[in-house]
């Protein structure tokens, strides 16, 4: 399969629901964001030590549900075709409460702010956290200015707030097992 | 987006080979057994394994019918299609799915169905479900590849085979144009926004989507690109 259609030279591209539109589209700007999230929690993923598969795993399957997601932000409201999509529904969300929960009981309480960065994972873990507050900005405007959004957009803007929350106790889990110490921030 | 197929089935079902035939020349008619409780919409497709391999194609029964029908280019030196060539009744295969989202969906708008080889595939399914589009274009390099012709011209208001090569041939085809399916689109097909359905070779779905952003930019467009 050639990758290249040269059909995106014209700055448009076509919605999951079929409608041709401007590359500059806000719901493109989403997808794009959840796109570049996902990029980056593949990046996560990959670095994450051995030791620390279980979270790594969480990061796949969120992976997955951002590409569940990207699916309904790639369709026009009330377009038919979003019957075929996949309810994303709360599971997602809830099954990184749960991680949310696991990892902070490990953790020393946080008095101050920390600097992000630290070891390798650790600091992919806060790069995928700033990308993901982006993705959640980005999602919280465009439903705002939706008039009768699907139920997929509030969903989408859920789970993402909850996976910033899940990458920054992932973070300082991943520091903690490299060893790395926070560096907290000096006024 | 294979990641948010509904219904899709990920665990591969056993199936069998039932019949094998020759639709025209170089296109393979396979028929295989249906596995229990397979459902899928016309237009999909299942992801068929055999010997470590996996390719994909598309159901071309209707949604009703006793066995699962594919229809398939045999490609020179293809690893997948040179097995599937003399594969013989009752050799065992396995499948995954139904896959995919290129389903008809009923609009105000006309559907316009574009095809290239094998990509008529799901428009197949689709008339045998008894779909009614307004055109379709069907792309083939000789007259002798228009395999289901009459199915196919019941199930539209204008049949359109567009042969690219064997030019004399092609006016003998009733309603038969020699060239490739986006030159009628860009030459014949009068202004409007239509539903476009596309598949078939990812050159073809480049050149008719340019034409459309050009010439029929209120239009919905649809794609399933083989290779
Ligand atoms: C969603 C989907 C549905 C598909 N449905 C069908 C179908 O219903 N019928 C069908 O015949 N094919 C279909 N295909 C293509 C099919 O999956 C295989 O790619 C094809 O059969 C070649 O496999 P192979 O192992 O023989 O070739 P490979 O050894 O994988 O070699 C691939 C080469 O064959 C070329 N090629 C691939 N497909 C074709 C083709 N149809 N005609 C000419 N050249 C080709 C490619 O450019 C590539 O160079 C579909 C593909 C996709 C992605």
């Amino acid at each position: 399969m050639k990758i290249y259609t040269r059909t995106g030279d014209g700055g448009r591209t076509s919605l999951f629901s079929g409608e041709r539109v401007s590359k500059a589209d806000p719901r493109l700007e989403v997808c794009g964001e959840i796109d570049e999230l996902n990029a980056v929690l593949g990046a996560l993923a990959a670095a994450l030590p051995a030791t620390m598969a279980d979270q790594a795993e969480v990061v796949r399957g969120a992976q997955g549900a951002l590409f569940a997601a990207g699916a309904h932000w790639a369709t026009a409201p009330g377009s038919p075709r979003a019957e075929a999509l996949k309810d994303l529904g709360g599971e997602e969300a809830a099954r990184l409460e749960a991680e949310i929960d696991r990892l902070a009981a490990s953790l020393p309480p946080l008095e101050r702010f920390i600097l992000p960065g630290g070891s390798a994972p650790g600091a992919w873990a806060h790069v995928a956290r700033t990308v993901c507050r982006r993705a959640e900005r980005r999602a919280v405007a465009l439903l705002a200015e939706t008039a009768d959004p699907p139920p997929a957009y509030e969903q989408t803007v859920v789970f993402l707030n909850r996976l910033s929350d899940f990458l920054f106790v992932l973070a300082r889990a991943a520091n903690r097992e490299a060893s790395a110490a926070e560096t907290e921030w000096e006024p | 987006m294979g990641a948010v197929s509904r219904a899709a089935s990920a665990s591969p079902a056993a199936v069998e080979v039932v019949s094998r035939r020759r639709l025209a020349p170089g296109v393979l008619g396979l028929e295989i057994s249906r596995p229990p409780g397979f459902r899928f919409l016309p237009g999909q497709f299942v992801r068929l394994s055999l010997g470590g391999l996996t390719r994909s194609y598309t159901l071309t029964n209707a949604p009703g019918d006793p066995t699962l029908t594919l229809c398939i280019r045999l490609v020179a030196g293809g690893r997948m299609t040179t097995r599937l060539v003399e594969i013989p009744a009752g050799a065992r295969l396995s499948i995954t799915g139904p896959h995919g989202y290129f389903t008809f969906r009923a609009s105000p708008r006309r559907a316009v169905l574009a095809s290239t080889g094998t990509g008529v595939a799901p428009f197949l399914a689709m008339a045998r479900a008894g779909v009614r589009a307004y055109l379709l274009l069907r792309g083939v390099s000789r007259a002798g590849d228009l395999h289901d012709d009459d199915l196919l011209r019941s199930a539209v208001e204008i049949y359109a085979p567009c042969v690219s090569r064997s030019a004399d041939k092609a006016r003998s085809i009733p309603g038969g144009h020699r060239g490739r399916v986006s030159d009628y689109a860009g030459e014949r097909l009068e202004p409007g926004g239509y539903d476009f359905y596309l598949c078939g070779r990812s050159e073809m779905l480049g050149d008719m989507i340019r034409i459309i952003d050009e010439r029929f930019p209120e239009s919905l467009v649809y794609t399933e690109s083989f290779f």
